[in-house]
């Protein structure tokens, strides 16, 4: 347990707890309880995952690249892939109310690289920079990041994350720490866990899964690892706007967006921007009013079996991206959808081009695939009205079109797709027959075809299970 | 969605009004709605606000809603 007094003061004892305690005892406290522990298990072990987990990241251990700052030991590098949540990340018990920093030695080889120290539970993190040298005496190439802790004692996150711009780069690691203090203590090794293994993320999403996204739409959280939004809603009542985040399991923080839209029968909120979650701010937005589908109707919730769904009103509800996608040589596309049984068809995903216009369309019985104004008819079943559907469109390197729906092959690979295909707007671009549910849009500028994985009931494997897994839609 | 109905000129004075009625706060909206063109030329329209009716000297029709003719042709 800290006490309240600065180091160095002087103060009357109160509190059995102190050192041979007697009632009005003077005490000049030299540090608090606690400084010059390090809380943090294999402070220098960083590939062992019952400590340290790794999330889109690959750690060499004992890195014979490079000696540690005590000339003595190894470090152990870390190769961040380009995703501004890949990161190792362990999980300690902390006092509330209390002032803790987090502090590791960091080096590259050659020039500079960005990382962050993290606290994924409070959203905290500090940038820093990592340069050629680090050393004990005198102490360099130390980087420390403090916090504080709020009301409650809980478990908290930490993690050594990539930049927030996100890049490739080999940083090497050691001698991490974690003290309770304003400042970083004298370092000390700690070794790691025994037996057992790193316990679960407080919430895993689909970017600590998956890599290399260039674009995420949902209604769901990407990754703990980041402090995101969802959306940002506009009221009815009074035309005044708000970001709605995500709440601790990563869905939608429906508290707070039916706390900001009202919940009476006239209080309705529409969606002015769907952000992407992916890093690279590529956000959907619509600026016209009449346009904006819901996310909340008269006071509730708009759902989709039972998850947050954007409503739109299957005419012209669109939300634009601020910067086409053109996807070309390889590219995935996954929309999570419904279209309203009443309309011929619906446009999930279209071009501001309507000339050579790239859209895809789902009908009654067929869904057609359209690049770059060419038409690629993709046969199958009904089914694709007024109902959530999981459509994912595959073109690989050469040109071949695989489309699924649900999880299952939907109709044949269709070949000579070789047109780009420009993402610029959610819906549709002839000002009618657009969505009606929208839940998810994840967009790869590359070939994903190796990590589809399977679609079971409730759950799966690869991309496909994840969404299915959290959607439920088979 | 219902809608009104008109000239090129009279459904952008609608838009219009419809805005300085709004003054929209927010970051992002700032426009009512965008007119629509006829795709064969000859008139355009505009979603309708159900709280601000038009000019009085408009000459827009209201209508519950837009017909078939409305709709694009798209190649299937």
């Amino acid at each position: 347990m800290a006490n309240s007094n600065n180091w160095g003061e002087i103060y009357k004892s109160t509190w059995w707890g102190d050192k041979a305690w007697s009632a009005n005892t003077l005490f000049i406290d030299s540090a608090p309880p606690g400084f010059g522990l390090n809380l943090l298990k294999a402070s220098e072990d960083m590939n062992i995952t019952r400590d340290w987990s790794q999330w889109l990241i690959s750690v060499a251990a004992n890195s014979t690249d490079e000696a540690a700052p005590n000339a003595t030991d190894t470090a152990e590098k870390l190769t961040f892939t380009d995703a501004p949540q890949s990161r190792i990340q362990q999980q300690i018990a902390l006092e509330a109310n209390t002032t803790y920093t987090f502090s590791v030695y960091a080096k590259v080889r050659t020039g500079t690289q960005n990382f962050r120290l993290r606290n994924v539970t409070l959203g905290q993190a500090q940038q820093f920079t990592a340069d050629t040298s680090w050393g004990l005496n005198p102490d360099d190439g130390r980087y420390s990041f403090s916090f504080t802790t709020g009301a409650t004692a809980i478990t908290h996150t930490l993690s050594i994350q990539n930049a927030a711009a996100a890049g490739t780069g080999e940083i090497f690691f050691w001698g991490a720490m974690l003290n309770e203090g304003a400042t970083a203590g004298d370092y000390v090794k700690t070794e790691a866990s025994v037996g057992g293994s790193a316990p679960a993320p407080a919430y895993s999403g689909f970017g600590d899964a998956f890599g290399g996204v260039t674009a995420y739409y949902s209604l769901r959280q990407f990754t703990e690892a980041e402090t995101l939004n969802a959306i940002r809603v506009r009221r009815s009542s009074d035309d005044t706007e708000q970001d709605i985040g995500f709440d601790s399991n990563g869905d939608l923080d429906t508290t707070a967006l039916l706390a900001f839209v009202g919940t009476g029968g006239t209080d309705n909120g529409f969606v002015t921007t769907f952000y992407d979650q992916s890093g690279n701010g590529n956000n959907a937005t619509n600026s016209t009013d009449s346009e904006q589908p819901l996310i909340v109707s008269s006071g509730s919730l708009t759902q989709l079996n039972s998850k947050a769904a954007i409503n739109g009103d299957g005419a012209d509800d669109v939300l634009s991206l601020s910067t086409g996608l053109n996807l070309s040589s390889g590219y995935s596309i996954f929309q999570v959808v419904q279209i309203p049984s009443a309309n011929t068809y619906g446009i999930t995903i279209s071009s501001t081009d309507v000339s050579n216009f790239s859209r895809t369309m789902m009908f009654g019985s067929f869904i057609k695939f359209s690049a770059d104004g060419t038409n690629y008819d993709n046969y199958g079943g009904g089914g694709n009205k007024g109902a959530q559907n999981l459509w994912s469109s595959v073109v690989d390197g050469s040109g071949n079109l695989d489309t699924n729906r649900n999880g299952s092959a939907y109709g044949s690979t269709i070949t000579s797709v070789t047109g780009t295909f420009e993402l610029d707007i959610i819906g549709t671009n002839i000002g009618v027959n657009s969505f009606e549910f929208f839940q998810e849009l994840i967009v790869f500028n590359s070939d994903q075809s190796s990590n589809l994985g399977t679609v079971t009931t409730g759950g799966g494997t690869g991309i496909e299970g994840n969404i299915n897994t959290y959607f439920d839609i088979v | 969605m219902s809608w009104y109905i008109g000239t090129l000129e009279e459904v952008e004075a609608y838009n219009e009004k419809v805005n300085e009625a709004k003054a929209y706060k927010g970051s992002i909206t700032s426009n009512w709605a965008n007119p629509r063109q006829h795709p064969d030329g000859s008139k355009w329209a505009i979603a309708a606000n159900n709280s601000i009716e038009p000019q009085e000297e408009s000459s827009l029709i209201f209508t519950e809603s837009l017909s078939e003719d409305w709709t694009p042709e798209i190649e299937l």
